[in-house]
């Protein structure tokens, strides 16, 4: 147990700062998810035809393949990939794909695909009535969106938007297997040069569960206030 | 960046030996899953205190850490004790099938469990009280009853927990399991080549989740036909 306090020899505060990367890369992946989503909504919902294509493509093939397998794509074939364009563009020029943006990139990806899922269908709820009462207010068809759909829609999503921040969050951790030293890389280090895995992996699974109910807890307070002025339900 | 389309299908064959794997952990950690799910709703939902609360904490515990964390504290966790290492279960725990498998039911019966308890609650009382007032024993009415239509209730939603435990499966790999994931992994580092063999294994994936999405619609189909109208022929074989 002295392994796990933060005195001399102890993990305490690597497993800390494992911690806060793992905060870190869950939220910006969360905020880059939920760009995507925004993004995949609306052309799903109001794009071309070839637009709407791409995004039931995008949303069908991330949800129907595992989430390490994305990863390890966008994190080794992206990087590859870049480097290949790089090197046409100006040959002899080395990129080096820092892993913090890399790892953000493969897990917003997969976020996205959900939150597109999540937008169209909670935009998709709003009634057509409402809209039609901001044509006839002569809005724009942007200012329709902005003003009077999504305000709407955010709050049906809500509760759907907590569930992914925290498939999000426990879905970071997979971003430790191609070499982060986010809270699991960090506590798979102390498991090896300790010998205590099953301390430490209890100790991550409980950092995990402390970060998951604050979580929680925070989503259900938003969506109580969000809530107000509405029929209870 | 290219794929070189010959060298994908000279690997595929490496691939299809993962896929029995892969299609073996999934349906067993479905089946022990899904089976342990209903003792852990049947506590959650229990009058008894000493119940309800340690199924409530099993479920929190399960959804609320990452299944990678759950399975690394029984593969390598475990053996930490030397009370498990000297047990009679130690050659099975040692085994990283058994634990990947373990882990998964384990993962499952949490989900599973929390469906299968809204789905509990959500059978009407009217048709529980019919079963006690014919006389039946509370058990009965559990297992006759209750749970036939609570399963029936989460079918869509099962149809759902699979493909994530299909999508869950592929971490297997770190505990040195050749699935599909696995085999592409040593594809890779044999070699040095990403995109052939991980696009080759997200298409064995993609056909394994329209297959299963597919299965359950049928099932779910079969077990509500009561609530469709029969076809014209369904009615003519009827007849007959």
């Amino acid at each position: 147990m002295a392994l796990i306090g933060f005195g001399e020899g102890a993990w305490g505060w690597a497993l800390l700062g494992g911690a806060l990367v793992t905060i870190q890369i869950a939220f910006a992946s969360y905020i880059v998810g939920i760009g995507l989503g925004l993004l995949g909504a609306w052309g799903k919902i109001s794009g071309p035809r070839w637009v709407r294509a791409v995004g039931s493509g995008y949303t069908s093939v991330v949800r129907g393949v595992p989430e390490i397998l994305v990863i390890f794509l966008i994190y080794y074939g992206g990087t590859s990939g870049i480097r290949a364009l790089t090197g046409l563009v100006m040959p002899g020029v080395n990129i080096e794909i820092a892993a913090f943006p890399a790892a953000v990139g493969a897990l917003g990806f997969i976020a996205g695909a959900y939150a597109t899922e999540i937008f169209r269908g909670s935009i998709l709820a709003i009634d057509p009535g409402q809209r039609e009462a901001g044509k006839a207010l002569s809005l724009r068809p942007y200012q329709v969106f902005l003003l009077i759909v999504l305000p709407q829609a955010l709050r049906l999503a809500v509760p759907a938007f907590g569930n992914l921040w925290l498939v999000v969050l426990k879905d970071s951790a997979l971003i430790s297997v191609v070499g982060i030293r986010d809270l699991l890389g960090v506590g798979a280090t102390a498991a090896l040069s300790t010998r205590q895995p099953f301390t430490f992996y209890t100790t991550v699974a409980l950092v995990f569960l402390v970060i998951s109910t604050i979580s929680m807890v925070a989503f259900h307070l938003a969506e109580r206030r969000l809530g107000r002025g509405q029929a209870s339900h | 960046m290219t794929m070189d389309i010959e060298f994908a299908a000279r690997i595929f064959g490496r691939l299809v030996d993962g896929l029995w794997m892969t299609i073996f952990i999934v349906i067993a950690s479905m089946i022990l899953g899904n089976l342990l799910a209903i003792p852990v709703a049947l506590a959650r939902v229990s009058e008894r205190w000493w119940l309800r609360y340690p199924a409530a904490a099993y479920i929190l515990f399960i959804r609320g850490t990452p299944l990678i964390v759950q399975m690394f504290m029984i593969y390598y966790g475990l053996g930490q004790f030397p009370a498990v290492r000297q047990s009679f279960l130690w050659p099975l725990l040692r085994d990283a099938l058994v634990c990947a498998v373990l882990a998964l039911s384990l993962n499952t019966a949490g989900y599973s469990g929390e469906v299968l308890r809204g789905a509990i609650t959500a059978v009407p009382k009217g048709l529980k009280e019919a079963g006690t007032a014919l006389g039946m024993t509370r058990a009965k009415v559990m297992f006759l009853i209750t749970l036939p239509l609570a399963f029936r209730q989460s079918l869509p939603t099962f149809a759902n927990e699979s493909v994530l435990l299909l999508k869950a499966s592929a971490i297997v790999f770190t505990i040195t399991i050749r699935d599909i994931m696995g085999e592409a992994v040593i594809i890779r580092s044999q070699t040095f080549r990403t995109l052939e063999p991980l696009i080759s294994a997200a298409l064995l994936y993609l056909v394994l989740t329209f297959l299963i999405v597919q299965g359950f619609s049928l099932l779910e189909r079969r077990l509500s036909v009561h609530r469709r109208k029969a076809t014209v022929t369904e009615l003519l074989a009827g007849m007959r």
